[in-house]
């Protein structure tokens, strides 16, 4: 049958052991990875279904807002227009797909309740095939960021292979921002409406909308701890052919390395007990 | 079938507890969970009550047996099935499961009420455990089992909850599983129906190892049981030969005066 949570008997807790047991439930999940195609592309499906247009419905949405913020921009704050509509572009397309994993982590295994209290299947199928959903509606967005780049062409250079690694980077954190939101969110339910209030003050203080040049010297420091701030820029600058920093990289790269221990860990210590907290 | 099954199956339970942690709306909040922690200690546990739903229960199960479930609701009846299945890890305890488990506690598991009758056979399937290309190979077989004929073509959510049933029925008893988790027999329907059924599921049941059945019908229990297990408060009360269980059971129950 399919993969369900491994067992075995209950000892005392150890870091190697945590760490073994998290590694042995993803790996576990990712076996199941046709239950996570299924369960991913149920939402695609279902909006395919009921329109030829399906998921573009929801992607010409982004394209008005992108043309409406990129408009003020240039209209009332006077910025030129190739400069703002590519970034505001790219920026709004690789926020939504960030967003998404947070808010959608928050009840990847409350809403999964009934299918996990039925069948012993590795919780992280449900990580998974989260990820692989937000993937396939950032594949529909790219259009967008497609049209804009062809439009107004910013310099893009050889440097936008590097896009490559980080969205490779990206999606490992954004596996373990997830994970780590699903299995706080299923033992304390009031963190689902934290996450959702806390990922839309994210929105403002990350430069999503606005560039961190606008930002007066003195606040710098409020985007350069913020690891949303690392991972868009190491995701966005290929994409403008801007420069990206060696600190945006640096910073992504170690965020990557401690939620990775931190997911491992938390994974394979509540492995037992996470299927009681739902 | 994917994968090679083990030579025999096997089901090892030695002294498995299984605690539910009940959750006040205060003990699922973080804010409440960290003002405890600045609270000091007196107050630390009051929030969270356990119900004991298996109690220090062991249990061997070898290939060819057939094991039936019963007691009183609440007895732990599903919570053991679902032990079995891996839904639920024990706290304490050792537990081992060779072999492939099939749990039939929800047969439509898996499917997309939103797709095709088509569809959802594949669905069902690949939920199953089954790849892609196995699950194509034995759609058509089962879409003749199911007799839906033109309805497969369209969405499930526009089907009768009977034919959902024999949907779902249809899927769920192609598989080979090993071992055989139900809660209740499992049957689809109406009555020219249902003699197919019990005849597929008697196939079913040749094909597996082990059986581990809940229900409150005797005659069924007799009927595809060997063993039986009687689960009082959580624990084993008696374990022995189906009829001889099932009759001091049944004793029990018509006199209940009796209790411990």
């Amino acid at each position: 049958m399919n993969s369900p949570v491994p067992q075995s008997a209950s000892a005392g807790w150890s870091l190697a052991r945590a760490l073994a047991d998290g590694w042995a439930e993803c790996a576990a999940g990712l076996a199941n990875w046709r239950i996570a195609h299924l369960d991913g592309t149920a939402i695609l499906r279902r909006r395919y279904a009921r329109s030829a247009l399906g998921q573009f419905w929801l992607t010409l949405s982004t394209g008005a807002s992108i043309a409406a913020l990129g408009a003020v921009w240039t209209i009332l704050w006077k910025q030129p227009a190739h400069e703002i509509f590519p970034y505001i572009a790219v920026s709004m397309v690789l926020w939504g797909f960030m967003n998404t994993l947070v808010i959608e982590g928050a009840n990847a295994f409350v809403n999964q309740a009934h299918t996990l209290s039925n069948q012993g299947l590795a919780v992280s199928t449900f990580i998974y095939s989260l990820l692989y959903k937000a993937v396939l509606v950032l594949l529909h967005d790219a259009v967008i960021i497609v049209l804009v780049l062809l439009v107004f062409q910013p310099p893009i250079g050889l440097d936008a292979w590097r896009f490559v690694p980080a969205f490779a980077l990206t999606l490992v954190a954004g596996f373990c921002v997830s994970y780590l939101t699903a299995m706080l969110c299923a033992r304390y339910r009031d963190v689902i409406l934290l996450a959702t209030t806390l990922m839309q003050l994210m929105f403002y203080v990350t430069p999503v909308l606005w560039r961190a040049d606008f930002l007066p010297a003195q606040y710098r420091w409020i985007i350069e701890v913020n690891p949303f701030t690392a991972f868009l820029s190491i995701l966005r600058d290929p994409l403008l052919g801007h420069p990206t920093t060696a600190h945006a990289w640096w910073y992504a790269l170690a965020a990557t390395a401690v939620l990775v221990l931190a997911t491992l860990i938390a994974a394979g210590t509540v492995r037992r007990r996470l299927i009681y907290w739902i | 079938m994917s994968g090679s099954s083990p030579s025999s199956a096997r089901i090892a339970l030695d002294n498995i507890t299984v605690e539910f942690p009940v959750y006040t709306a205060r003990a699922r909040s973080l804010r409440a969970a960290l003002a405890r922690q600045l609270g000091g200690a007196l107050q630390r546990r009051e929030n969270t009550v356990t119900v004991r739903a298996l109690h220090q229960l062991s249990l061997r199960l070898e290939d060819g047996d057939r094991l039936a479930l019963v007691g009183a609701n609440g007895a732990g009846k599903t919570t053991l099935l679902r032990v079995i299945a891996g839904v639920y890890p024990p706290l304490a305890g050792r537990i081992e499961v060779s072999g492939k488990v099939a749990s039939f506690t929800d047969l439509t598991l898996g499917m997309d009420f939103e797709a095709t009758g088509w569809e959802n056979i594949i669905y069902r399937c690949v939920f199953l455990g089954l790849s892609f290309a196995q699950a194509r190979e034995l759609a058509p077989s089962i879409a003749e089992f199911t007799e839906l004929g033109e309805y497969l073509d369209v969405p499930v959510r526009t089907y009768s909850q009977g034919m959902v049933l024999r949907l779902a029925f249809a899927v769920s008893t192609s598989i080979h599983p090993d071992i055989l988790v139900m809660d209740e027999m499992i049957s689809a329907g109406d009555p020219q129906f249902a003699d197919k059924a019990v005849r597929r599921v008697g196939e079913l049941l040749e094909r597996s190892r082990i059986l581990v059945m809940a229900s409150q019908v005797p005659a069924i229990l007799k009927a595809y049981c060997t063993k039986a297990l009687w689960l009082e408060h959580g624990e084993a009360r008696l374990l022995g030969p189906v009829a001889e269980v099932l009759e001091q059971y049944e004793q029990s129950c018509r006199m209940p005066a009796a209790q411990p």
